[in-house]
C-alpha cells in the first residue's frame, strides 16, 4: 500500500478575519492559509528525510488582501479567495521552495506560477453578496508548514517552522500599544501600519506606499500622516502614534514599543 | 527597579540620578504600588525629572499608569524663565475635561419616560463615537476665525448657550492668545465639524443625581443641593488638538528640540523662545474649542431641556 499522500507547503496565518461572510462553506480559521508550493501526491517521510529549505527571513512577512476572487472564474464559482498585496521576502523563498521541490524530483508538483491568495469558502456562492463586502483582511504569516490534505478543507500539519510575530499588542492602560518587530525602518512602517489594520481594516485604504524612512522619527511622522488622512475622511478609532522611541536592537532584527492615542 | 524612599505617609521620594535635574516624588500607599503595574510610569517620572528648567519635583498622583511622554497622573513646574513647554508630553487631546452642570430639576421628579427621552434627544443632537461630527453644517474659516475672537460668548450669541454659563467658566471662556494663523489646514478641516461633539474613547455624556455633598460649605456656594440632576460631559478638542499637537511635535522634532531628552514624547522648546511661544498660540485656539465643547455642546442643551 502506497503512503503518498497530498501534500503542500503552505503559509499558515493570524489575520483579522471579518466575523462574518456572506455565503458558502466557510473554512475553519485554522485550516485558512497560503498555498506555497503544491506536491500532489507524495511520501511524506521521503520529503522529510531531507532538509527542508527554511526562509532567510525571521520575522513573519505581513500584507493584507486586495480582492475577491472567484475560482475558477466568477460565472462558475466554486471557492472564493482573496488575493494578496505585495509579500515582499516571502515571493523570494517561495521561489527557493519551489526549485528545491524541482531539484528533490516530487514528480507530481505543481509547477503553475505562484499565485498567492487565501482560500476563504466553497461552493455553493452568491458571488454578488461576496462583492458587497469589503475584501481588505490584514494579516501575517506565523509559521511555514509541511501540510497534509485530509479532504473537505481540513488540513493537518507534518512539519512547521515559526516565525515572530511582526507585531504583538502589550497592555497599556489608558491607550493602545504594540511591540512592532522589522529589520529596517520601512519594516516597522509597514508592519506598524499592518497592527493598525486588525483593530480596524478600513485603514487599509489610506496606507502609505513610501519606503524611504531615514529614522524611527520619519516612520511616526508618515503612520500620523496615514492616520490624519484617514480621520479626516471617516473618522478611526486612532488618533496619533506618540513618539515614544523605546527601541530594542536585536540581532537581526529591530523591536520598537509602538503607542497610541486612542 | 526604581529607588524609592518613603520620607512622609503615602509619599516616596524618587533618588535624583544621571540627568535628572530633579528627584521624583510619588504619591501612594504601598498598597497601591503594589497593584500598579509600576516600572513604566516610575520611568516616565525619571524621564520627566530630566526637562530643562523643572523646578522642585517630577511628581506622580495616585492614579499614575503609563502614559505618553509623562505618566498618566504626572505633575511638573517649570520656571516660567529657563524652564521648557511640551506639546505633547501629556498626550494630544489639548485642554480636555470634564464640566458638570447643574439642572434645576430633582433628579427623582424626572420620570422614567422623561429620562429616557432625555437621552434619546441628546444622543441624536450631540454627535458621539469614532469620527462622529456636524457632517451637515462644519464649521467656516470666519466661525473659526470668531470663535476664537470671542471666545464662549461666540457660542452664546449662536445660541449653544446661555449667557449665564460664561460667568461658570474658566476666565469667562476667553483664553487671551490664541492665533489661528499658527494653525495647520489639516487641523482645521480635522476639527471643523467636531465643534459640539463628544467624540469616542473615555468621553461622555452623563445625567444623574447628586447623591452626597461632603462640602457642605462649597456646595451651598455653588448652588448644588442632594437629589439636583446633574449633566456632566467630558470631551476635549478632538481631531483638531490632535492635529495642532502633531504639527508642533514633527516640527520640534525636525528642530532638534528633542535632543538629549530620554523620550523624544517629551519633545519641549524654551517657553520664552519663539516656537515656545507659538505653542500657546495653537493651543490657546484648541483651549477656546474645548471650552465650547463642556459649555455649549450645541445644540443639545437649549433643544434638550
Amino acid at each position: 500500500m502506497s503512503n503518498e499522500k497530498r501534500l503542500f507547503f503552505s503559509a499558515e496565518l493570524t489575520a483579522a478575519w471579518p466575523q462574518n461572510f456572506p455565503s458558502g462553506r466557510i473554512l475553519e480559521e485554522e485550516n485558512r492559509h497560503m498555498t506555497l508550493v503544491f506536491l500532489g501526491s507524495t511520501s511524506p517521510s521521503t520529503l522529510l528525510e531531507k532538509t527542508i529549505p527554511l526562509p532567510s527571513f525571521d520575522i513573519g512577512p505581513a500584507s493584507y488582501s486586495t480582492k475577491w476572487i472567484f475560482l475558477p472564474s466568477e460565472k462558475e464559482a466554486r471557492a472564493v479567495a482573496a488575493e494578496t498585496a505585495s509579500l515582499g521576502p516571502l515571493l523570494d523563498y517561495q521561489q527557493a521552495l519551489a526549485q528545491w521541490i524541482k531539484t528533490e524530483g516530487c514528480p507530481s508538483h505543481d509547477a503553475r506560477p505562484f499565485f498567492p491568495h487565501i482560500t476563504l469558502a466553497r461552493g455553493p456562492l452568491d458571488v454578488e453578496s461576496w462583492k458587497q463586502i469589503p475584501c481588505e483582511i490584514p494579516f501575517y504569516i506565523r509559521s511555514i508548514a509541511l501540510m497534509e490534505s485530509l479532504g473537505h478543507s481540513r488540513y493537518q500539519h507534518l512539519w512547521r517552522h515559526c516565525l515572530l510575530p511582526p507585531f504583538a499588542e502589550i497592555e497599556h492602560t489608558a491607550d493602545i500599544a504594540f511591540l512592532i518587530r522589522g529589520s529596517n525602518f520601512y519594516d516597522l512602517f509597514l508592519h506598524a501600519q499592518i497592527a493598525l489594520s486588525f483593530k480596524f481594516p478600513a485603514l487599509i485604504a489610506y496606507f502609505s506606499k513610501e519606503k524611504n524612512f531615514p529614522s524611527l522619527d520619519t516612520v511616526i511622522a508618515a503612520l500620523n500622516e496615514v492616520i490624519a488622512r484617514a480621520d479626516l475622511d471617516i473618522g478611526i478609532p486612532f488618533k496619533a502614534v506618540s513618539y515614544h522611541d523605546e527601541m530594542a536592537y536585536h540581532l537581526n532584527h529591530l523591536e520598537w514599543k509602538m503607542i497610541v492615542d486612542v | 527597579m526604581s529607588k524609592l524612599k518613603p520620607i512622609a505617609p503615602a509619599t516616596y521620594e524618587m533618588t535624583q540620578e544621571g540627568s535628572m535635574k530633579v528627584p521624583g516624588l510619588i504619591i501612594a500607599t504601598p498598597k497601591l504600588l503594589q497593584a500598579m503595574d509600576i516600572e513604566e510610569p516610575l520611568n516616565q517620572v525619571r524621564n520627566v525629572a530630566c526637562l530643562p528648567g523643572i523646578v522642585g519635583y517630577s511628581i506622580a498622583m495616585p492614579d499614575m499608569h503609563w502614559g505618553y511622554g509623562f505618566p498618566i497622573g504626572g505633575v511638573a513646574g517649570m520656571d516660567a524663565k529657563t524652564g521648557v513647554i511640551s506639546p505633547g508630553g501629556v498626550g494630544y487631546d489639548i485642554n480636555c475635561g470634564v464640566r458638570l452642570a447643574l439642572a434645576p430639576i430633582k433628579f427623582k421628579d424626572l420620570q422614567s419616560s422623561v429620562r429616557e427621552m432625555l437621552i434619546h434627544r441628546i444622543f441624536s443632537l450631540v454627535p458621539s463615537g469614532v469620527g462622529k461630527g456636524h457632517k451637515q453644517k462644519p464649521l467656516t474659516e470666519k466661525d473659526f476665525q470668531n470663535l476664537l475672537l470671542k471666545g464662549a460668548k461666540w457660542s452664546v450669541e449662536k445660541g449653544y448657550g446661555f449667557a449665564r454659563d460664561l460667568d461658570h467658566i474658566e476666565s469667562s471662556g476667553m483664553i487671551e492668545g490664541a492665533d489661528l494663523s499658527a494653525v495647520s489646514s489639516l487641523a482645521k478641516d480635522r476639527g471643523k465639524d467636531q465643534l459640539g461633539t463628544i467624540g469616542s474613547g473615555n468621553h461622555f455624556v452623563e445625567i444623574g443625581a447628586i447623591e452626597k455633598i461632603f462640602l457642605p460649605k462649597t456646595a451651598e456656594a455653588w448652588g448644588i443641593e442632594e437629589g439636583q440632576t446633574y449633566v456632566l460631559i467630558h470631551s476635549g478638542s478632538r481631531g483638531f488638538g490632535h492635529q495642532i499637537c502633531q504639527d508642533t511635535l514633527d516640527e520640534f522634532i525636525k528642530l532638534g528640540f528633542a535632543e538629549g531628552l530620554p523620550d523624544r514624547q517629551l519633545v519641549a522648546a524654551p517657553i520664552q523662545s519663539a516656537h515656545g511661544q507659538k505653542i500657546f498660540q495653537r493651543d490657546g485656539c484648541c483651549c477656546k474649542l474645548c471650552i465650547q465643547q463642556p459649555a455649549a455642546d450645541p445644540p443639545s442643551r437649549p433643544a434638550s431641556f
